[in-house]
């Protein structure tokens, strides 16, 4: 055993990452399709396992891209390429409640759901809710009326290894926006970096930072113990994410700065995870 | 040599090996009855266990065959502390000499150094200690004044350490004393003094447990021959950073993981007995768990060559508030058969977010060092 990813994951996290940087979400989906990405989880070559997907996840958590990126690729991996083959990529559902289960990454219909067995559900979706709460996430709702919709344990573990992955990369953004943000700032004459209160707010943050990306590790070793280092990965991201807020000050918390995106997102992965663990 | 991975066949078949051990060499009252065991009692206990260790060969596990270990790696050194916190071995008394001293002399010492002084600390026989921190010298590290100066043959040392570990018990000292009048940093030299000599005066300093844990100790005059210092004069601040290096890595760490593992395991077998004690203790058992991941995360990143700092300060915030929570949860139960080891462990620990660098300071390295962040002195 080795905790860290494969060669593959981390050049195709630095190819995906690339591919984020440079697209508007209008292209970025289909720049990640026609480069190949998407379709990594179905490629026999490539022999991606969970742990090389995190660092895809990772980045992906980082730009908060409104694609289905890691949801198709695990399709894929799971279900081999046609289930993945969508033009809209495609996502799985988690269950919510008694009657629910949420799709994550779901708002378009070219967004195929594909159910626990690996079959498309053909599903009206337009008389079901989306949650919009995280734009980049929208959670589909959906009704789980027979079994074979709900993801057998095997593959639930593997999306919790992954979405925290997601939300390790939201805390990593938001350190980075921090850390920046602390060297430009002025106040009382000086970069507010230099205020030992301020340095250990981020400091704390990269603490919290380096616990979750533990925790979403030991997340994809311990299938059986999946739901609950998935909670520790994500409270400690959300913690991170917190702190980041704290040290941008009065604009931390303003609609325009964007740092809620990167909390409503881990917030929606939480309760994405936790509604039945 | 080729490094063991986690899991592995080799890894597996050591782990395998050393639980039969522990299971046959564990003695039955540190199994049954350690929390009734008195100061005295505990260090006799400790100091057994070091020569056990090393009658077993599982003294110096990453030390080089040539000095006395087994020339294996950090991954089977982790697995010990594992599964000594798995099976709630006994800590052994000349930590600092294992943890600190030996790698430091292995990586920094002469021949003759290591001739003289590595075999002793295996067996337990030669206690050290560290004589870094001084009244205006804690956490500004940099700012020692004992000084050593020139005599023929050594040197000469004057001045004041405090907060030294087993100074009391200790033969050996490693030593961090002012040669020159030169800039910060390069004005420090790093020597091996001999504790049981005349110029050496130690006197033990009682914490809020009250036990006596550390010593201040004097130095007057005192001599350290040439051939006990370490590097050349002017390199003290960098041979005591790879002590540093030693004192705040996946080693300490993980002696710690046995440490809070034993404590989280007395709340959740006798103390937390209500419904909230109860929760706390499962989330402090599934910290401890983080903890262990962490260790071995960082673990292997430094058999990747990943600097030191980059790990060392995340593991000790992470080790020494599990540590203080854990044992206040300890006095909060008020658990009549643990009371007094509570106590004692709740007073103790409070000391942990203080030495072997605060916790602040950490907070300082990651800042400065790893998230590389200009200081704007104004």
């Amino acid at each position: 055993m080795t905790l860290a990813s494969a060669e593959i994951g981390l050049l195709a996290a630095e190819q995906v990452r690339d591919i984020y940087a440079r697209s508007d979400s209008a292209d970025c989906w289909k720049r990640l399709v026609r480069g190949g990405w998407s379709g990594l989880g179905a490629d026999p070559d490539a022999d991606l396992d969970v742990r090389a997907i995190q660092e895809i996840a990772r980045v992906s958590g980082q730009f908060i891209c409104d694609v289905p990126l890691t949801t198709t690729i695990l399709v894929g991996r799971w279900f081999g390429a046609e289930a993945a083959s969508a033009s809209g990529g495609a996502t799985v559902a988690l269950p919510f409640g008694h009657e629910a289960a949420a799709a994550p990454y779901a708002a378009s219909e070219s967004t195929a759901l594909i159910d626990g067995e690996g079959a498309a559900i053909p599903d009206d979706w337009s008389g079901f809710a989306v949650d919009r709460f995280a734009e980049p996430m929208p959670l589909r709702m959906v009704r789980h009326n027979h079994d074979a919709k709900v993801l057998p344990p095997e593959h639930e573990s593997e999306l919790h290894a992954v979405l925290s992955a997601t939300a390790v990369g939201c805390a990593d953004a938001v350190l980075q926006r921090s850390v920046d943000w602390a060297q430009t700032r002025v106040q009382f004459e000086q970069p507010i970096a230099g205020f030992q209160a301020v340095r250990h707010i981020l400091a704390d943050m990269h603490i919290a930072r380096e616990l979750a990306w533990t925790a979403a590790i030991a997340c994809g070793h311990e299938a059986d113990r999946a739901a609950t280092w998935s909670r520790m990965a994500v409270d400690s991201a959300m913690t991170a994410i917190e702190l980041g807020i704290q040290a941008h000050g009065g604009v931390g918390f303003t609609w325009e700065l964007g740092l809620h995106h990167y909390l409503r997102h881990v917030m929606q992965i939480r309760m994405l995870l936790s509604i039945n663990a | 040599m080729a490094v063991t991975t986690f899991g592995s066949a080799e890894a597996e078949h050591f782990r395998s090996q050393l639980r039969k051990w522990l299971d046959s060499n564990i003695p039955d009252r540190w199994k049954t009855d350690r929390e009734s065991l008195d100061a005295d009692e505990l260090q006799q206990f400790q100091r057994n266990w070091d020569a056990v260790l090393q009658r077993g060969g599982y003294a110096g596990l990453d030390w080089p065959q040539e000095f006395g270990g087994r020339g294996l790696g950090a991954v089977e050194e982790l697995i010990y502390y594992q599964e000594s916190a798995r099976a709630n071995a006994p800590e052994g008394f000349g930590r600092i000499g294992r943890v600190l001293a030996g790698p430091t002399i292995i990586a920094r010492g002469t021949e003759q150094q290591k001739a003289r002084y590595l075999a002793p600390i295996l067996d337990g026989s030669e206690i050290w200690c560290q004589g870094f921190s001084e009244p205006g010298a804690g956490s500004d590290l940099a700012a020692v004044k004992t000084i050593a100066v020139r005599v023929d043959g050594g040197y000469r040392v004057t001045g004041q350490k405090i907060w030294t570990s087993f100074a009391q018990y200790a033969q050996k000292c490693l030593l961090l004393a002012q040669t020159s009048d030169g800039p910060r940093h390069r004005n420090l030299s790093f020597f091996l003094l001999d504790m049981d000599q005349p110029g050496v005066d130690i006197r033990p300093i009682k914490q809020i447990s009250g036990s006596e844990e550390f010593s201040e100790v004097f130095f007057t005059d005192a001599f350290v021959a040439d051939p006990d210092r370490v590097g050349h004069e002017g390199e003290g601040w960098s041979v005591a950073m790879t002590v540093l290096t030693n004192e705040r890595g996946t080693t300490e760490a993980a002696t710690r993981l046995v440490e809070i593992t034993s404590d989280v395991d007395t709340l959740r077998t006798c103390c937390a007995t209500g419904n909230s004690a109860a929760e706390r203790t499962k989330q402090l058992r599934q910290r401890t768990d983080l903890l262990r991941w962490h260790i071995l995360r960082a673990t292997e990143e430094k058999a990747a060559g990943a600097d030191w700092y980059r790990c060392g300060s995340t593991l000790k915030v992470m080790w020494s508030e599990l540590l203080q929570e854990s044992d206040r949860l300890g006095v909060e139960t008020e658990c009549e058969k643990h009371r007094d080891y509570w106590r004692n462990r709740y007073l103790k620990s409070r000391g942990a977010s203080i030495y072997s660098g605060t916790n602040e300071i950490q907070r300082n390295i990651i800042t400065d060092r790893v998230l590389e962040v200009p200081r704007y002195k104004v």
